[in-house]
């Protein structure tokens, strides 16, 4: 099943939905070959990967990209606030948020869902080691109370993150 | 002007707001890490604005095909994120100063 | 009309970029330099967008499509390049 042609779906029906936009048509020819590559280049490059978690759940998984989506739009309210601000006024912070996430794909999600939502930067994966217990460090714009962010961040990201890798809580 | 034109101004203005918001954060803020901010989440939404217009202008307006701004709003939702991890690492490296109201500078890493 | 309101969003973006340009030339340091830098070439990114809606052309879409590569992988490159003083280890 592994070294199939259809071993792995949604990566080639991603390639041939870009295939199709980057040739701006859909014509028999460009549906053909875009086909052809759709299940050729996965197959060619299925050494190069390492396992990664599935999605379990693409329901949620689609409910979670639009409230990121969302997120994003507050969260830019919010810089406007910010910015038009006095500079004396801002309270910026680092922050350490403790992780239950152990696999790279849905950290690497995670810290970019954190870096483009809630006026948060991810800035680094401590300690390195992934056997201990793992902090990602955040750069916060507007730090009011820590305790809150953390618990927030982790329920509103991190949960239902876990919820589509059906990762062990 | 018919309303569908009305709509695209509305997000070309709003797109263009954003990113002029973006640069002006960039101007702004005191130091690198605030100033990161600005261009990471201001000028990303101001791109995807610009995006959704140029979208709605080819295909319902001119009711042409017009897929390729799709793509370069999905790359650069992917990027940004990236670029501003690569850069607060690279600030962090050699040290940058803090704005002085930077609460919890003991969290950083000792290297 | 219409054609105004796109040449005042060009404008707009021209006043961002001009802006980005001060940044770039205040740094202070390579890092603060390097992220001006990115936000030039995602405002150009936009500057293409908006004047292809004003061509009703989609030529230049593409060239948008690889500005927006170029910048990131550039950037990213410097990047690397300022952390471990090398590109490829």
């Amino acid at each position: 099943m592994r070294n199939s042609l259809f071993a792995t779906p949604l990566r080639s029906g991603l390639l041939f939905l870009v295939w199709c936009a980057l040739h701006n048509s859909v014509s028999p020819v460009v549906l053909l070959s875009g086909l052809l590559l759709a299940l050729l280049i996965p197959w060619v490059s299925r050494g190069f990967r390492e396992a990664q978690p599935q999605i379990k759940r693409y329901g949620l998984f689609g409910r979670y990209l639009l409230m990121v989506l969302w997120d994003i739009v507050v969260a830019n309210l919010q810089v406007v606030k910010v910015v038009l601000g006095r500079n004396s006024a801002l309270k910026p912070g680092f922050v350490l948020l403790p992780l239950d996430l152990k696999e790279p794909l849905p950290l690497t999600i995670l810290a970019a869902s954190i870096c483009l939502t809630p006026g948060t930067v991810s800035a680094e994966l401590l300690p390195r080691q992934a056997d201990t217990p793992q902090y990602l460090l955040l750069h916060v714009l507007d730090l009011q109370d820590e305790e809150t962010l953390i618990r927030e961040l982790k329920q509103r990201y991190e949960a239902p993150l876990q919820e589509i890798f059906a990762c062990s809580v | 002007m018919t309303v569908l034109e009305w709509l695209i101004s509305g997000l070309l203005c709003a797109g263009a707001l954003f990113v002029l918001l973006g640069s002006v954060a960039l101007l702004k803020l005191p130091d690198f890490y605030t100033r990161l901010h600005g261009p990471t989440k201001a000028t990303t939404l101001g791109l995807g604005s610009l995006v959704l217009a140029s979208m709605v202008f080819f295909n319902l307006q001119l009711q042409t095909l017009s897929l390729q701004q799709l793509l370069i709003a999905l790359f650069l939702f992917i990027s940004a994120p990236v670029t501003a991890h690569m850069l607060i690492k690279v600030a962090m490296h050699h040290k940058l100063k803090h704005y002085q109201n930077t609460q919890g500078v003991d969290k950083l890493p000792a290297d | 009309m219409f054609s105004l309101i796109l040449l005042g969003v060009m404008a707009v973006i021209i006043l961002a970029l001009c802006l980005n340009m001060l940044s770039l030339l205040r740094g202070p340091a390579v890092a603060d330099r390097l992220l001006a830098l990115d936000t030039m070439y995602i405002n150009s990114i936009a500057l293409l967008l908006v004047y292809g809606i004003y061509a009703s052309s989609q030529l230049y879409f593409e060239a948008a499509l690889l500005i927006a590569m170029l910048g990131f992988v550039s950037t990213v490159a410097v990047c690397k390049f300022l952390l471990r003083g090398d590109i490829i280890e």
